[in-house]
C-alpha cells in the first residue's frame, strides 16, 4: 500500500476511471480520508458537469446556410457560363488559326531535324508530367489534412 | 464498432446524398453536428457576431469539401475538426491567445485548498453536496469561461460531449498526450479555482 499521499494525477485517474487504477491507489484509498477529499471534489466538479446547459445559437443556422449556398449557385451559375463560352471561343479560334495556317505550320517543323522536334517534345512533355505530379501532391496534402485517419 | 459501422453507413448515406444534390440531406447534417460545432466555436470565439458568420462560413466550408471526405473518420469528427482549424485560424487573423501560461503552485495556495478540502468534506454530507451540485453548476460555468480557449474547447468536448481522448486528438491534430496533459491541467486549475471560490463564499 502507499504510504504517501496520492499524486493529482492519480487522483484524477481513480476520480474519472476507478477500474484503471492500480491496485495499491485503491487499496490507499480505502484508508486515507484527505486523499478521498480529493477524490471527491473531482467527482463533484465532474458530475455537475451534467447540469451545465448547451449553448445555443440564437439564429437559425440550418436556414441560413442553405440560403448562402443557394445565393452562391444562382451568382456561380453566370460566372461559369462566362468561363465556360471564354474557352469555348478560345478553342473555336485556336482551331481556326491552327486550320487556316496548317501549311506554314507543317513547314516550320519540316526545316527542323527530328532529333530537335523529339528533345522539344519530350521536354515539354515532361514538364507537363511533373506540374501534373506536383498538383496532385498538393491535391493529396488537402485532403489529408481534411479527412483524417 | 458496430456502432461505429451503422454511423458509418448513415454518414455515407447522407454524404451521397448531397453530392447527388439532395439539399435537404445537408440540412440533416448540419442538426446533426450543430451542437458539437456550436460547442467549439462558443468555447473558441468570445464575439458573438464573429460566431454567427463562422458558423456559416463552417458549414460552406464543409459543403464545398464534402466530395473530398473518405470516411476514414465520423462525419461529426470531421465537420468538427473544419470547425476547430476556423476557430484557429480566425484566432490567428485577430491575435489573439488560445493558451495561457499556468501558474506554478505556491504554498500558501496548496494550504488554502487543503484547509477548503477538508471543510468540504467535514460539513457536506450527500444531501448538502446534491443541493450544492446545482450552484455549483453555475459556478463551474464560470470558471470555465475563464480557461484559455483550447482548455476550456477540450474541457467540454470530453466532460461535457464525452467525446474520447483519440477522437479529440483527431479534432484538434494535438498528440493525445498532449490533450491528456492539457485536460489533467484545466481540471485541475478548474477544480482548485473551485474550492478557493467555495471557502471564499463560505467565509
Amino acid at each position: 500500500m502507499i504510504v504517501e499521499h496520492l499524486t493529482e494525477k492519480e487522483i484524477q485517474q481513480y476520480a474519472i476511471d476507478r477500474p484503471g487504477c492500480e491496485i495499491s491507489t485503491v487499496e490507499h484509498l480505502e484508508t486515507c480520508e484527505y486523499c478521498n477529499a480529493r477524490v471527491a471534489s473531482y467527482q463533484l466538479m465532474f458530475t455537475a458537469f451534467s447540469e451545465l446547459s448547451a449553448p445555443v445559437n440564437e439564429f437559425d443556422l440550418s436556414s441560413m446556410v442553405m440560403s448562402r449556398i443557394k445565393q452562391k449557385k444562382k451568382s456561380f451559375l453566370p460566372d461559369d457560363l462566362f468561363v465556360y463560352s471564354l474557352v469555348l471561343v478560345a478553342l473555336v479560334f485556336t482551331g481556326v488559326v491552327l486550320y487556316s495556317f496548317r501549311y506554314v505550320f507543317l513547314q516550320l517543323f519540316r526545316n527542323l531535324s527530328y532529333t530537335v522536334v523529339y528533345s522539344a517534345a519530350a521536354t515539354i512533355f515532361t514538364i507537363l508530367l511533373l506540374q501534373l505530379i506536383e498538383n496532385y501532391k498538393k491535391y493529396q496534402r488537402k485532403t489529408d489534412a481534411l479527412d483524417i485517419v | 464498432m458496430t456502432q461505429h459501422k451503422e454511423n458509418n453507413k448513415e454518414d455515407q448515406s447522407l454524404v451521397y446524398k448531397v453530392l447527388h444534390g439532395n439539399m435537404e440531406a445537408f440540412e440533416t447534417i448540419i442538426k446533426n453536428t450543430e451542437r458539437l460545432v456550436t460547442q467549439i466555436v462558443f468555447k473558441m470565439v468570445q464575439h458573438a457576431d464573429d460566431r454567427k458568420d463562422l458558423m456559416q462560413d463552417i458549414y460552406l466550408n464543409v459543403f464545398q469539401k464534402l466530395s473530398s471526405f473518405r470516411f476514414q473518420a465520423r462525419l461529426s469528427t470531421w465537420i468538427a475538426q473544419i470547425a476547430y482549424n476556423a476557430c484557429l485560424n480566425y484566432a490567428t487573423k485577430k491575435k489573439l491567445v488560445l493558451l495561457n501560461t499556468w501558474h506554478t503552485e505556491n504554498d500558501n495556495e496548496d494550504e488554502t485548498l487543503n484547509k477548503a478540502l477538508d471543510k468540504f468534506n467535514l460539513f457536506y454530507g450527500e444531501t448538502e453536496k446534491l443541493l450544492f451540485q446545482k450552484e455549483l453548476a453555475k459556478i463551474l460555468e464560470d470558471e470555465i469561461n475563464n480557461l484559455a480557449p483550447i482548455h476550456k474547447t477540450l474541457i467540454i468536448l470530453y466532460h461535457y460531449e464525452e467525446i474520447s481522448y483519440e477522437e479529440i486528438s483527431q479534432i484538434t491534430a494535438l498528440p493525445i498526450g498532449t490533450v491528456k496533459s492539457y485536460l489533467f491541467r484545466a481540471r485541475k486549475t478548474l477544480r482548485d479555482n473551485l474550492l478557493l471560490r467555495y471557502k471564499k463564499d463560505s467565509l
